[in-house]
């Protein structure tokens, strides 16, 4: 299945949150708690888990992902999570889907480079009961292939970074 | 990985579908697995009715046989296609057994794809045989097989979807 057009509508960027100053840790804490999507039990923590931001043309957060490193007890490998939230107001311009592209090339390189070989791939796990509608076996989202049903109950598709080897027998 | 990524078979050997195959039929792999004790006679009376491929030598003799049955995954949530493949100890060579692997995964996403047989939305293999396992690691083979976890003997459990198969989410 062909990627959907990541283009970003005019004025948008996508950076690496570390790597930009125009966006601080407590701006995006504001937009989460702002549209009551992260709480503040989590946001402390859940803002050092920040990969990528699209700044709006007035500079301000219109979307964030993050990304979480967690052991999947069936696969026996460990996936890179990620979360996104978009901001209401910058909904509908595909930025969620942009982000996501972004945070794939962004492990591909560095599972290649050697930079960072903890995860073995990038793990998209269905939560919300609204979102869980038929999808495709293969292609979801993002050249993921759905592993099945894990131990949270949730749908799992996994996107194996290129090379990775498969885990050997259990213990 | 394509037929064309491994290496090719041996000078004269083949694999053809059972079905229709004119010195071939079930008494023939009935004693082709007696022979070779590939399984308990009252297995092999249910599992002859599974037959897909068979690999011939050069001399038009039985050396390898694939079957396929149908198997609700409980993991998947979904109903696969499981393949098995014996080969003659004495002609365990040239990727016969995957050979026929791709064989069946190519004949049944055929008859999935045309809509003449939906039933599975994909193939299943579980890789028990340890030398295939230890050569073949990765996790994305190249012929589409995906490692989705291990059962409970430890075989890695790979899944190759057919076009369009959907998740059936809860």
């Amino acid at each position: 299945m062909a990627d959907p057009d990541p283009q970003l509508p005019p004025g948008y960027t996508i950076e690496l949150f570390a790597e930009q100053a125009a966006v601080s840790h407590e701006d995006v804490i504001e937009m989460w708690e702002r549209h009551g999507a992260v709480g503040p039990s989590v946001s402390g923590r859940r803002v050092h888990e920040l990969l990528l931001v699209a700044i709006s043309p007035d500079g301000e957060p219109a979307s964030v992902n993050t990304a979480y490193l967690e052991r999947d007890p069936d696969l026996l490998m460990d996936l890179w999570f990620i979360r996104t939230f978009t901001d209401r107001d910058h909904r509908m311009r595909n930025l969620g889907l942009a982000l996501l592209l972004k945070a794939r090339d962004h492990f591909d390189q560095r599972f290649a480079g050697g930079d960072d070989t903890r995860g073995s791939g990038l793990g998209f796990e269905i939560e919300n009961v609204g979102l869980r509608v038929h999808g495709d076996a293969t292609g979801y989202p993002v050249g993921a292939t759905f592993v099945g049903v894990n131990h949270r109950g949730n749908p799992l598709w996994v996107r194996y970074f290129p090379g990775v080897l498969a885990p050997g027998p259990p213990a | 990985m394509s037929h064309q990524d491994i290496a090719p078979l041996p000078a004269g050997y083949r694999v053809q579908l059972l079905a229709g195959h004119e010195a071939i039929g079930p008494a023939e792999v009935m004693a082709f697995w007696a022979d070779h004790r590939a399984m308990p006679a009252g297995e092999a009376v249910g599992r002859v009715h599974e037959v897909l491929f068979v690999g011939l030598d050069p001399g038009d003799e039985l050396v390898a046989v694939s079957t396929a049955y149908l198997q609700r995954s409980r993991q998947m949530r979904m109903t696969f296609w499981y393949q098995r493949v014996f080969v003659a100890p004495e002609h365990r060579m040239g990727n016969l057994a995957f050979r026929l692997l791709l064989a069946g995964r190519d004949h049944l996403r055929a008859l999935y794809e045309s809509g003449a047989d939906r039933r599975a939305a994909g193939l299943m293999v579980e890789v028990q045989h340890r030398g295939a396992r230890a050569h073949l690691v990765n996790a994305v083979w190249r012929s589409d097989f995906t490692f989705v976890g291990q059962n409970h003997g430890g075989d890695h459990m790979r899944v190759h979807y057919f076009p369009g198969a959907l998740a059936p989410l809860p």
